[in-house]
């Protein structure tokens, strides 16, 4: 096992990672600086899902989010636009709206009763006249907005960054997968989330499902040997350029079945591919089409997972609640799947911290060497390509991170003081 | 029985409106037998006999646990899931054995080595179910439970339980159980254990 010879502690992402040899430093998963990094570059650079147009069907209606550490409102207007604002009051720093969803037409901050409507406009403040002359420039004092919110196919998503690509880009060739998480689906409602937190650095979560199918074979074996199943051999691992990795299973897969939560290759996507698990960078993660999760960092040590299922809201009560049993009983808070999943995640972050253990590298190196640009199996995809065993896209996951570490801080949005006219004179 | 708060919960009461009305308690035997079966149960859940747990549930058991959401007031109606909602538990008797299958293997990890669990169990209120007259019981009762994982993995699981046991060929049986954790979020790596 190869370490570094640094005496103290490294920060340095480009030293945390060797994307030639495959290795990667433990401390990616336990610097807290790192975190501090990450928030400021990979999470403001990033397009990162919001919720989806079925949870915003009328004006008014509202749900929260996060990005990153960042608590965001993201609600439909009454010109039908979506927008999405910084869930904090401009007076005080109070966080404006405290409930997880609902439908209003203003927040209005519960500390001093500054009140925003649904474009994030203040609108009202208590004793503008007497307290504040009436001097405020209202339009100065606005909630902070998200610099850009963009749909694909339902899927909302916002981004801090002005000059990203767009959404529609972004996405590249996942497009394709979000593709298969609604086709056949008249009326897409995502019905969710559920929540639960643990220990456990993001990415670790992030990472397993962008491309581990390695896993569940020991992982995973008291669940799947009771379910019958083996682990999938006729599949594809991707890697795209900014970041997003994804298991597709072939339907020739004597297993397609069980990794498709039901899904036959008959009822399946056209080409019958169908995505085992994929991650869109960097924590909106997929489950066999329908299972939906946002891994977030609450701190260097602990992630809360969101989980949604994807269903259709012409389904019978019957056919609704099965969807969801089916995903409750697998991957959920309790699910027999991910309980190891947790389990790995959890102790993998309980053993962190110690001197010689940060500074051990980690192996990356499944498939190195042996991937490909593009494959026949995956026609129009032009990023990497491996085996369904292959660490490719955990690779282009570290890759893209690594690029955005190192790169440059976005301009944030307008968040500088608007001064206050001079009183008139009396 | 009241289940859970509603937009009704923090609103004076309307004059004519009546008060939440007084439970009718069961005898005390009764009352005693219940809340022995329900100590039994805990008692084989924290020894995780699970076959012996699956022994204590009829064959139309429904097991679910909502997921629990912050809302105003007036949205409370919604505050916990329907079976149209998401929630953490949603089983019938095969997906229960399932589970106890997979969690008696060897290779089961995350309860092997496994937890420690203490569930205590207080606050029964039991009820004759007067839309039947088949002697079943609704009960609402209160679960807290303390799990150690490992070194210092540790949760705890409070909320209240609705339940339904009615009489079996042996004694009481589990037809329905409901858990109310007070969380919206869990605070905890798993729930994969039965409360």
């Amino acid at each position: 096992m190869s370490t570094t010879s640094s005496t103290g502690p490294s920060t340095a992402p480009g030293e945390l990672i060797d994307l030639d040899t495959g290795t990667l430093h433990r401390e990616v998963f336990e610097s807290e600086p790192l975190l501090r990094t990450e928030l400021a570059t990979v999470f403001t650079r990033s397009w990162l899902f919001l919720g989806h147009e079925s949870q915003l069907r009328r004006p008014g209606d509202f749900i929260t989010a996060v990005m990153g550490q960042d608590h965001v409102i993201v609600t439909r207007g009454r010109d039908e636009r979506i927008r999405a604002f910084l869930n904090v009051c401009r007076h005080r720093g109070m966080r404006v709206c405290r409930a997880d969803s609902g439908s209003t037409p203003r927040f209005t901050c519960s500390y001093h009763g500054w009140s925003y409507d649904g474009t994030g406009a203040l609108v009202e403040v208590p004793n503008h006249d007497d307290g504040y002359e009436g001097r405020l420039p209202l339009d100065r004092w606005g909630l902070v907005p998200v610099t850009r919110v963009e749909s694909y196919r339902g899927f909302v998503f916002g981004c801090w960054d002005a000059e990203a690509p767009t959404l529609h880009d972004y996405l590249d060739a996942y497009r394709g997968v979000l593709d298969w998480a609604v086709d056949g689906l008249d009326r897409p409602e995502l019905v969710g989330p559920i929540k639960w937190r643990l220990q456990g650095n993001w990415k670790l979560a992030a990472e397993q499902f962008a491309n581990d199918t390695y896993h569940p074979q020991t992982a995973h074996l008291s669940a799947t040997s009771l379910l019958d199943v083996n682990m999938p051999s006729q599949g594809r691992e991707l890697g795209s350029r900014y970041g997003h990795g994804w298991t597709i299973i072939l339907p020739e897969d004597p297993n397609y079945t069980a990794f498709t939560f039901g899904r036959t290759p008959e009822d399946a996507a056209p080409g019958h591919q169908a995505l085992i698990h994929g991650t869109v960078f960097p924590n909106f993660s997929m489950l066999a089409d329908r299972v939906l999760r946002v891994w977030h960092p609450r701190s260097v040590d602990d992630m809360e997972i969101w989980s949604w299922v994807m269903v259709d809201s012409g389904w019978s009560v019957e056919q609704r609640r099965q969807a969801m049993r089916m995903a409750t009983l697998t991957f959920s808070s309790t699910g027999i799947v991910e309980t190891d999943d947790s389990e790995n995640w959890s102790e993998i972050q309980a053993v962190a911290g110690g001197h010689v253990t940060g500074r051990t590298a980690l192996n990356y190196q499944m498939g190195l060497g042996t991937t490909t640009t593009g494959d026949p199996a995956v026609p129009g995809f032009t990023g990497d390509v491996g085996h369904i065993l292959n660490d490719v896209g955990a690779r282009a996951f570290y890759r893209r991170w690594l690029e955005l570490m190192e790169g440059p801080v976005p301009e944030l949005p307008q968040t500088a003081p608007a001064p206050m006219p001079a009183p008139s004179q009396h | 029985m009241t289940t859970t708060i509603s937009t009704q919960s923090f609103r004076p009461r309307p004059p004519e409106a009546g008060a939440v009305e007084r439970p009718v308690p069961v005898n005390a035997d009764e009352q005693r037998e219940i809340e022995q079966f329900l100590y039994f149960e805990a008692q084989l859940l924290d020894e995780a006999r699970y076959s012996d747990w699956l022994d204590l549930l009829a064959e139309e058991v429904s097991y679910r646990m909502p997921s629990r959401s912050n809302r105003m007031h007036r949205d409370l109606a919604r505050e916990a899931g329907g079976t149209g909602d998401l929630g953490h538990y949603d089983e019938d008797l095969a997906t229960l054995r399932l589970r106890v299958a997979r969690v008696q293997q060897t290779v089961a990890w995350s309860d092997n080595p496994p937890p420690r669990v203490v569930r205590a169990v207080t606050n029964v209120q039991a009820t004759r179910r007067p839309e039947t007259g088949d002697g079943a019981f609704a009960v609402r009762s209160v679960v807290d439970a303390y799990r150690n994982r490992l070194a210092d993995d540790t949760d705890r699981f409070t909320g209240f339980r609705a339940d339904v046991l009615r009489r079996g060929p042996d004694g009481l049986l589990l037809a329905e159980r409901t858990v109310y954790l007070a969380d919206s979020v869990l605070l905890t790596k798993n729930a994969s254990l039965f409360l």
